[in-house]
């Protein structure tokens, strides 16, 4: 199966432009969904390196458990991200095959 | 009586494609619209939302945009995007459209004091580098740069053979260089996911 396939794309039917334009939304969609998820994994273990470093200074050792929480939650958002990752990359391939006028999307996934 | 007609017609059609011509002239039309290089590389492609706030991907790391400086030398345009991919691991990535895509990435390095663009040539930690180019430009700049909105800036810039590069900055005419080492990359290796809701952005 030829990635076009993969990504719903058919040979013998056509894009029209709707389906293009609807294709790049969601591929826009996908890759700002990455985007959050990515900076909002940064803000997590920038926090938690914060909190940590204030964890070491005497009478503060509680904040360890804090900064333990941010890393956790920047931890959980590995797999998500990976999973937007890999759409917005299907994204691209189904934009790409309708933009290239490889086809449409088949009746069955439209 | 023909001959006549036709006279009236040619004169009437001549007089209609006078007056046209004056209106449009007349409304600023006339020009031929401005050409424009239909294969000039934009940020419509694969830089397609590179700006404060995206996340830029390049080999493993996830570097969020944390700031622009934007260049202007007498219209020729560049810009500079402050990356951050935490854990101290900084970098700063060129894009200049100019002359097709050339992106780099580029590293801040210690050099000595009295390392200056003064020359042909600059040797750092035993390269030997030959100057590119060098000038002035104006600057404006957004996000995390630690600049002030705008101002001027010199450079220069130098390579070294196997392509290593080698700017140097100042922000002031009797401020001290910056001086960074980079490496230019092809830009399709770069994977750029625009600014999302958490940066303020629409998604």
């Amino acid at each position: 199966m030829s990635e076009a396939a993969a990504a719903g794309a058919d040979p013998e039917r056509p894009a029209t432009p709707d389906a293009v334009v609807a294709a790049k939304r969601a591929l826009d969609a996908a890759r700002a969904a990455v985007s959050s998820l990515v900076t909002a994994r940064a803000q997590a273990l920038e926090e938690g390196g914060r909190l940590r470093a204030r964890a070491e200074a005497p009478g503060r050792a509680e904040l360890g458990e804090d900064a333990a929480v941010h890393e956790r939650r920047a931890a959980d958002l590995e797999p998500r991200i990976a999973e937007l990752r890999d759409l917005a990359r299907r994204a691209e391939v189904a934009y790409e095959a309708l933009r290239s006028g490889r086809g449409g999307p088949r009746p069955d996934e439209a | 009586m023909v001959y006549a007609v036709i006279v009236i017609v040619v004169l009437l059609a001549v007089a209609a494609f006078l007056w046209s011509r004056r209106s449009a002239a007349a409304q600023g039309t006339g020009a031929l619209p401005t050409p424009s290089d239909p294969l000039a590389e934009t940020q419509d492609g694969v830089l397609a939302g590179l700006g404060v706030g995206a996340v830029v991907s390049h080999e493993g790391h996830d570097y969020v945009v944390r700031g622009e400086i934007r260049f202007d030398e007498d219209g020729y345009t560049w810009s500079e995007y402050h990356l951050d991919a935490g854990s101290g691991n900084r970098t700063w990535l060129s894009v200049d459209l100019s002359d097709g895509t050339d992106v780099a990435f580029w590293t801040s390095i210690e050099a000595p004091g009295d390392l200056a663009p003064d020359g042909g040539a600059v040797t750092v930690e035993g390269r030997t580098y030959k100057k590119v180019e060098s000038g002035r430009a104006r600057f404006s700049s957004v996000g995390t740069t630690g600049l002030p909105a705008s101002g001027s800036a010199e450079y220069a810039d130098y390579k070294a053979e196997g392509g290593r590069l080698l700017g140097f900055e100042r922000w002031s005419a009797d401020g001290s260089w910056e001086v960074a080492t980079g490496k230019a990359v092809p830009a399709h290796v770069l994977e750029v996911y625009p600014a999302g809701a958490a940066a303020g952005g629409t998604a």
